[in-house]
């Protein structure tokens, strides 16, 4: 019974909203392709990591 | 603690059973992910995190002797 009031209520929420739903459609990136998301991952986590090192290099070599 | 003590909530933690309250199921998943594809993956994610800053460290001599 609640699963065909859950059904109902989505039904109605999608037809009303102009943006996509479901999985992987609610976040600011685009998961569709597997391997551009592996690319986009790497970029954002790797640039953050990576950061705090540059910086230690970039002061040693700056005094 | 004493040891009688420990003995009755070790006993009392075995006796308990878990129910679960919510009636969830779920399904295999949708996409499939190979073997090689996870391999390619976690080699992506290891290289990216241990690569720039193991280079970074790895020179550190050079970098503090280039200043002098």
């Amino acid at each position: 019974m609640l699963g065909q009031a859950v059904r109902r209520f989505t039904t109605s929420a999608v037809r009303s909203s102009s943006y996509a739903e479901g999985p992987g459609n609610n976040l600011p990136f685009s998961v569709a392709n597997k391997w551009r998301l592996l690319g986009m991952m790497v970029l954002y986590f790797g640039s953050g990591f990576a950061f705090p090192f540059l910086v230690v290099r970039h002061q040693i070599l700056k005094k | 603690m004493s040891l009688p003590a420990a003995c009755r909530l070790l006993r009392s933690t075995l006796r308990t059973q878990l129910v679960p309250v919510a009636n969830l199921s779920s399904k295999p998943a949708k996409h499939v992910i190979s073997g090689v594809d996870k391999a390619i993956a976690m080699t992506a994610f290891f290289v990216a995190i241990l690569g720039p800053s193991g280079w970074v460290l790895s020179h550190l001599e050079d970098y503090k002797n280039k200043k002098d």
